[in-house]
């Protein structure tokens, strides 16, 4: 038997299976903010982040050109590309997914495009407070 | 607008350790709930959220002099929820003993922290996006349940709109599959 997400999308969005009554929150709330003050946030400025960010850029470059020296390459059309022996079919494919590069998704969109209908795409919305 | 006036409010309020109270009062007031919704559908456990959803705020609050706003309000507590709930993964995966992956551990929790017994098929339905692997479950909940733009996901998540339609396509066939399967 099939379900049909689309039917019940009212219901499937708008509840949880998990309960967090008004009191819960309001504590919760109460909680967060007394962690929140000003001795626990050290506020960082501009001139402390472009200095740390420098410093990030630097290590981030030199991890990349060891990453580069050190791991096996593996080849454009993914055939090498190495899954755990245990994984089933549906696990590799995810696995061979979330390895593919942007301009390998582009391509698959481009194909998946062709599928989906102006119904299957949510309308793009503003966020409205 | 209102919409800019409030976040300007927020700024401006949290930027200062005087008016700090007030600025986590109207942050919280504006975004708080939909946050902790977001974080709470992501890592589950209900002290678990309240963990992730607190370091969201305290770098909130750290970073908030420094915000350049280049991107909106929300989109950028987005983005910082969403790095809180990685680092939750990337340490729960440092721990978990008995799980093959994340995903089955959450769905675990899911279970166990099902007081109010929810209906089976909304049960079955969050275990399915649990069960997404990482970059497809962040991007099903905040496209279906938040509904959030590709192009705002795509700021939050550093990926490209194509390849985010790619990961809801195919999440969202992968859930319908399954919850054929289930029923």
């Amino acid at each position: 038997m099939s379900y049909n997400i689309e039917d019940h999308e009212n219901y499937l969005k708008n509840e949880l299976p998990y309960n967090l009554s008004e009191e819960k929150w309001q504590q919760l709330q109460q909680r967060i903010k007394e962690k929140v003050t000003p001795e626990n946030v050290v506020p960082i400025r501009k001139e402390k982040l472009n200095f740390r960010y420098k410093a990030l850029a630097g290590l981030v470059a030199g991890m990349a050109l060891l990453f580069i020296l050190v791991t096996p390459r593996y080849s454009k059309t993914g055939t090498d590309i190495k899954t755990s022996p245990s994984a089933n079919a549906e696990q590799q494919l995810d696995q061979a997914i979330n390895s593919l590069n942007e301009d390998e998704l582009d391509w698959i969109h481009g194909l998946n495009e062709n599928e989906l209908s102006e119904q299957e795409e949510y309308i793009e919305n503003q966020v409205q407070l | 607008m209102a919409t800019i006036d409030i976040d300007e409010q927020i700024i401006n309020l949290c930027s200062q350790d005087e008016s700090l109270g007030k600025g986590f009062d109207l942050l919280m007031k504006t975004y708080g709930k939909r946050l902790y919704l977001y974080i709470r559908r992501l890592v589950v456990g209900e002290q678990d959220a309240e963990d992730v959803l607190q370091e969201t705020f305290i770098n909130v609050f750290r970073f908030i002099r420094a915000f350049k706003n280049d991107s909106k309000l929300y989109t950028w507590l987005y983005t910082i929820a969403t790095r809180e709930c990685l680092k939750f993964y990337k340490q729960k995966k440092l721990v978990l003993k008995g799980f093959d992956e994340n995903g089955q551990w959450l769905a675990h929790v899911l279970y166990a922290e099902n007081s109010m017994k929810a209906e089976t098929i909304l049960l079955k339905f969050h275990e399915a996006i649990l069960k997404l692997p990482e970059k497809q479950r962040l991007v099903f909940n905040m496209r279906y349940f938040d509904e959030l733009s590709y192009e705002t996901i795509s700021t939050i998540t550093n990926s490209s709109v194509s390849s985010l339609k790619t990961n809801y396509h195919y999440a969202f066939e992968k859930i319908k599959t399954q919850l054929s399967h289930e029923l």
